[in-house]
């Protein structure tokens, strides 16, 4: 078989200009998807806390976004899969977003695609790639948006867990990924009553105190063999 | 020469089977219910202990999607973890794999002391795929050996819920099947936090737990993802709230 695609990403995001791990995801994603801009933004409580972007675009239509409460942005925050805007001088886009639409128009962007950082029911944020030619992404981009976001998802985490950590090779794309990890943060989650999000950043934090793998403590949390603390 | 009347009961349970996946299949329903349920058919039409899915995602790894028990569970996450065993082979090369000897000294030596341990004897790896492009594995585990036809109604019902992934388009539009994997794989990671959730508020284990998961779903008439969705959100409104 070949070498997975993400190892390839990996590589490409390693081997990145950017002051940190976050930055470089954006730089990568830009490349990968033929953007202008990128950026990862977080939504915690219901507030927007801006992570990492290529450049001042990327964050000022960020922040618009979830300052008028609308626009690709904003909507990927509840959703499962990518929301992509193919046209932003489209009727239908100009109708649905009366406000944002001028303002993303005016800097010169024609297509936006959003990738939710989101593993079953914890919603971190999403990374956001603005495009200056319209059109849907092709599969291939599509495809490393997804891989990209699930790098960015590691990042977002670590940085809720107060860890800052260039990327290190702890098999990122299985990292928040595993079976076992989703059973410790439901458990966790119950124990504690907290949300999910918290009860991964919790399990993060624990493993990197520990020098451990995440699905070292998972693991451990699922066997009953642990249980974490606030 | 004898007409072939194809009324025996187990040939009308195989035919209403397909037929019951062609109509979630072609009504919509969510891709992870679908395999789900392929597991569990498989267990109740074939002579086999055993069933489990997994599907390739974005990233490139296999994720187990559904399987027919927690054994059957945890000998498909165990190929996955350790990366060996029949169902990494075949969901890699489209091809079906077979194992009747589980040998020590076979190509997965782990795995096969792993499921000689369960009493099994035989497994099987079937390829989910369409023309080109294969997106995951059907495992069977069996304590007798199947024959070729057991193998041949086996890969059909496969190949009846994959349609659910590829039906779109002929040419395949492999953007489509890959957003449906992931949305695929998302449901399971809700419906294992929620099981998380669930075991650890009546301290019982992890397949009961999801036992429970399957019993409100049905009571409630939500599918499961929905009622794991109302499960991790603590959502208050939902019925789940009440039973569980």
């Amino acid at each position: 078989m070949s070498e997975p695609r993400w190892h390839e990403v990996e590589q490409r995001i390693r081997d990145s200009e950017g002051k940190d791990g976050a930055e470089k995801i954006c730089h990568v994603a830009v490349s990968l998807l033929s953007g202008s801009q990128a950026s990862i933004s977080l939504f915690v409580d219901n507030a927007y806390l801006a992570l990492a972007e290529t450049g001042p675009v990327a964050l000022l239509l960020d922040e618009t976004q979830f300052a008028l409460g609308d626009g690709p942005v904003f909507e990927v925050q509840t959703s499962r899969i990518p929301v992509v805007v193919e046209d932003t001088f489209s009727t239908p886009f100009m109708s649905a977003s009366p406000a944002f639409g001028p303002i993303v128009q005016g800097k010169g962007i024609r297509s936006i695609a959003t990738f939710p950082l989101r593993v079953g029911g914890a919603s971190l944020g999403s990374l956001n790639v603005y495009r200056e030619q319209s059109g849907p992404l092709d599969t291939q981009e599509y495809a490393d948006g997804l891989i990209a976001a699930s790098f960015a998802l590691s990042e977002a985490i670590d940085y809720r867990a107060g860890i800052a950590e260039d990327i290190a090779r702890e098999e990122l794309s299985e990292r928040f990924a595993t079976s076992h990890l989703q059973i410790a943060a439901g458990m966790v989650a119950e124990a504690l009553n907290c949300s999910i999000v918290e009860s991964l950043v919790l399990i993060r934090a624990r493993a990197f105190a520990d020098d451990v793998p995440v699905t070292e403590i998972a693991r451990k949390i699922k066997d009953r063999k642990l249980m974490l603390q606030r | 020469m004898t007409i072939p009347t194809l009324d025996a009961p187990e040939a009308v349970r195989l035919a209403s089977t397909l037929i019951e996946i062609t109509h979630s299949v072609t009504h919509g329903a969510e891709t992870i219910d679908i395999f789900s349920d392929l597991a569990e058919r498989c267990v109740e039409l074939l002579p086999v202990s055993g069933a489990g899915i997994l599907l390739r995602d974005a990233m490139g790894t296999l994720q187990v999607i559904g399987a027919s028990s927690a054994s059957a569970h945890l000998l498909d996450l165990f190929q996955v973890q350790n990366h060996e065993g029949p169902c990494l082979e075949c969901s890699t090369t489209g091809q079906a794999v077979t194992d009747e000897e589980l040998s020590a000294q076979g190509p997965w030596p782990e795995f096969a002391q792993l499921a000689r341990a369960q009493n099994l004897t035989a497994v099987y790896a079937l390829p989910l795929r369409s023309r080109n492009l294969t997106v995951g594995a059907l495992n069977l585990f069996a304590e007798t050996t199947l024959t070729q036809g057991q193998l041949t109604i086996a890969q059909a019902l496969a190949d009846s819920a994959t349609l659910s992934l590829l039906q779109v388009d002929p040419e395949v539009d492999l953007q489509i099947v890959i957003r449906r994997i992931h949305v695929a794989v998302e449901s399971k990671n809700t419906v294992e936090q929620a099981q998380g959730m669930i075991a650890q508020r009546f301290s019982i284990d992890i397949e009961q737990a999801f036992i429970r998961l399957r019993d409100v779903s049905r009571q409630t008439q939500m599918t499961l993802v929905q009622v794991a969705t109302a499960v991790v959100q603590r959502d208050a409104t939902s019925p789940v709230s009440r039973l569980l």
